[in-house]
């Protein structure tokens, strides 16, 4: 056996070593026969617990379901358990060793084993159980069933096994719910587990919509930081954005036209940079900003004509701390120019407005601006003149409130001006106004338009009520002249043949006719210089004797007396026939005659009357008879009666012709 | 109306009513007239003497100048066309509408008028009457 033959090989090596290696040898054999032969054997707690098992104890106990558990009465095999239980009680009870002999033990395979159980309590708590399998003595001998030494009986047995069954059906139902409990609390945490899932999925998306978010922000951060960078360098607006120890941060690349920036002027102090503008200045005021938080603004003139406006903002950061300045320049050189321009051209427009507002105050023109219900909206002096109420009074009312009369001359003008979007001009009207004369007045209606649509309508009147009394005194006057000229030419024609019939010499004839005719127009000469209305008969007289040698033979007397003109002329005729007389036959025929013209106005209270005497002196005529009844003397005696209804009495005195005329007078 | 009238002498042995407020233009008409072979020519020269003259003797022709001193004779030529003796105007205005008598126009001569002017509205004046 090479178990035994190993500590022989040992052995020989010391001779203390010996006797220690025989004493080894000893425990060494106790402990093999102990694991080898001895009999299965456990070492169990006052709670029947496994302390300690020896070898080859697999026959006789085995894990039974469920929680693991060291008891030893849990351990054994089914059929064992109860013998276990019996034995150990009674060991306990009695502290003495107690066995059971041939317990009957199903192994699961056909054959039943039988096994001796032993408890033998090593001291107060701990108990030996000790397992001998008597199956193959009891095949040889068969002394089983009678020698009992204890005496089992069969009824024992049955109770036992009962007993055993009972509390196998306990545990059982223990087990079961406590399998169910188990079931319960699996399927709640299964439960939980289901909604923590769920839970982490939504927390999983909203961290998924987060992430996008953030990924939208970057991306529009970056963005805008592209969109600064892009704005600094695209603007035209010269800026300047310095730290707050006046240092450059940034500028824009306009400002070029202003610094003469380079790009490692980053960072350098602006009074630094060369400047065309005033740099002390500048950094006056940034500090000044720099300082008090609060923007500011101030002109630049830069080499005399360009103009700046510089802002100088505060620069904050994200908390708002004023931490630089930005510089901001906007050339106003083109704005200033502008606005110069532009107060020019307002004080021309506003001389302009005043001019026409003087025009519309004074022009001797009714003007006014009526809105599509025909209300005032404008009206100017004279307007207001002609409807007699101040101007006040028509804002706002219609035309027909305020001058019936005129608004029935109105209304369809204004109406199709504001349907046809058309000027009419020169509507006549004949209007008595204010219900006392009347009036001709000429009316303008002009579309007012704004924006293309017409809004209103201007209305402009004129008062030609003068011009209408002058047009109809012309066209009488034109009639009046008509009838003149004609009667004068009738006159004429009359002269002709009268003169005509009485002479026989062409020469005198026409010497005649151009002396009668001559003698007509110098009075109408002389009543044309009066305006028809009246001539002198002084001038009258004057005139006819024009030709003669006159101081020492005419003599002419008499007040001043107009003569309106059918007087003039009848009275110019007949002068001009006593003269052409006194010339061929009379006073001025002779050296020695002479002629006294005098004539004097009396009044009486009912008329006024001229009274013309003639009077000639030599040469002596024979008698009355003597004067020649032609067409002269006919003239003499019948026109003044005939036209002005006057008295004539012509008559050949002894001393010369005599002739006295009286007409009334107006 | 005298039947034996010539066409030369339309006014042969008529009275003749002249009203003309001017001495020569009078004196040529009654000339005329008298040519027209006029028996009596009698010579106004306003209209109150030409409505006198009317109310004394019977007339068979008036020859009115329109416009006497001023005033228009239109009544004292519808007194005269009442007492049915044709009237003839003689004006110095040009007579586009010349008023109208008894149904029609009224002849009108306009001066100065020529002896064959005032011969053929004297005849158109009595042809209508």
């Amino acid at each position: 056996m090479p178990l035994f033959a190993e500590p022989h090989l040992t052995v020989t090596s010391d001779a203390r070593a010996r006797v220690n290696g025989q004493a080894e040898r000893a425990d060494q054999a106790t402990r093999r026969m102990l694991e080898r032969y001895a009999p299965a054997h456990v070492v169990v707690g006052p709670d029947n617990e496994v302390i300690r098992a020896s070898t080859r104890t697999g026959k006789y106990l085995e894990l039974s379901e469920g929680p693991p558990s060291t008891k030893v009465t849990d351990l054994a095999r089914r059929g064992l358990r109860s013998a276990v239980r019996g034995v150990i009680e009674t060991a306990r009870s009695t502290h003495k060793r107690a066995f059971q002999r041939e317990v009957r033990v199903d192994t699961g395979d056909d054959e039943a084993l039988f096994v001796d159980v032993l408890a033998d309590p090593l001291d107060e708590v701990e108990m030996l159980l000790v397992f001998q399998d008597t199956t193959a003595l009891r095949d040889g001998t068969d002394p089983d069933d009678n020698a009992q030494v204890d005496g089992y009986s069969g009824e024992d047995r049955i109770s036992h096994l009962e007993d055993e069954l009972d509390e196998t059906r306990l545990r059982l139902r223990t087990t079961v719910e406590e399998l169910e409990t188990s079931n319960e609390e699996l399927k709640s945490s299964n439960e939980e587990m289901m909604s923590m899932n769920e839970e982490l999925q939504s927390t999983n998306e909203e961290l998924a919509t987060v992430n996008e978010e953030l990924k939208n922000k970057v991306d529009q951060l970056a963005r805008a930081n592209s969109d600064l960078h892009n704005f600094i360098e695209g603007t035209q607006v010269p800026t300047i954005f310095l730290d707050n120890r006046m240092r450059i941060r940034t500028f824009t690349p306009a400002t070029k036209a202003l610094f003469r920036f380079q790009e490692q002027d980053r960072g350098r102090l602006l009074s630094d940079v060369a400047s065309r503008a005033d740099e002390k200045l500048i950094d006056r005021l940034a500090r000044r900003v720099l300082e008090s938080g609060t923007p500011l603004e101030e002109e630049l003139v830069i080499d005399g004509e360009e103009r700046y406006m510089l802002r100088v903002l505060p620069y904050s950061d994200a908390q708002k701390e004023t931490d630089g300045v930005i510089l901001v320049f906007s050339d106003v050189t083109k704005v200033r120019q502008t606005q110069a321009e532009l107060a020019l051209n307002v004080a021309l427009a506003r001389q302009r407005t005043d001019e026409i507002e003087t025009l519309y105050k004074t022009a001797p023109v009714g003007m006014a601006l009526v809105d599509r219900n025909q209300r005032f909206l404008k009206i100017n002096q004279h307007f207001a003149d002609l409807t007699g109420r101040p101007i006040e009074d028509h804002i706002g009312r219609t035309l027909r409130d305020i001058a019936l009369t005129l608004a029935e001359r109105m209304d369809r003008p204004v109406e199709e001006v504001l349907e046809k979007e058309r000027a009419i001009v020169n509507v006549e009207a004949r209007v008595s106004v204010t219900g006392g004369v009347w009036q001709d007045f000429l009316i303008d209606f002009y579309p007012y338009q704004e924006e293309g649509r017409t809004i209103a309508v201007g209305i402009l009147i004129k008062d030609v009520s003068e011009l209408r009394r002058l047009e109809r005194e012309l066209r009488r006057l034109m009639g009046e002249l008509q009838h003149r000229v004609k009667n004068t030419l009738a006159t004429v024609a009359s002269i002709v043949n009268q003169t005509v019939a009485t002479k026989d010499d062409r020469v005198d004839l026409v010497e005649t006719l151009k002396r009668r005719i001559g003698a007509l127009a110098a009075t109408h000469s002389l009543l044309t210089q009066h305006d028809w209305k009246d001539a002198s008969l002084k001038d009258i007289v004057n005139t006819e004797f024009g030709p003669y040698d006159r101081p020492e033979r005419i003599e002419i007397s008499g007040p001043e007396v107009r003569l309106p003109p059918k007087h003039a002329l009848t009275l110019t005729l007949t002068l001009h026939e006593l003269t052409t007389n006194a010339a061929k036959y009379g006073a001025l025929s002779a050296p020695d005659g002479r002629l006294a013209v005098g004539w004097e106005i009396r009044e009486d209270g009912v008329e006024k009357r001229l009274t013309i005497r003639w009077r000639e002196t030599g040469p002596r005529r024979e008698n009355d008879a003597a004067i020649r009844e032609g067409f002269g003397t006919r003239l003499i005696r019948n026109a003044v009666v005939h036209d002005l209804g006057g008295r004539v009495e012509h008559r050949l005195a002894s001393e010369g012709l005599q002739c006295n005329i009286s007409v009334a007078i107006p | 109306m005298n039947p034996s009238m010539s066409e030369t002498k339309p006014l042969s042995g008529l009275s003749v009513l002249l009203l003309e407020d001017e001495f020569l233009i009078a004196l040529d008409a009654e000339e005329i007239l008298t040519g027209l072979g006029a028996a009596q020519v009698e010579i106004v020269n306003s209209l109150p003497a030409a409505r006198d003259a009317l109310k004394n003797a019977g007339f068979h022709l008036a020859l009115l100048d329109i416009n006497v001193n001023g005033e228009m004779s239109y009544p004292v030529a519808e007194q005269f066309a009442k007492e049915n003796v044709p009237v003839v105007f003689a004006s110095g205005y040009e007579m586009r509408d010349p008023p109208w008598l008894n149904g029609a126009p009224v002849p009108c001569v306009s001066k100065p008028y020529t002896r064959d002017d005032l011969k053929s509205v004297v005849i158109a004046a009595l042809g209508r009457a």
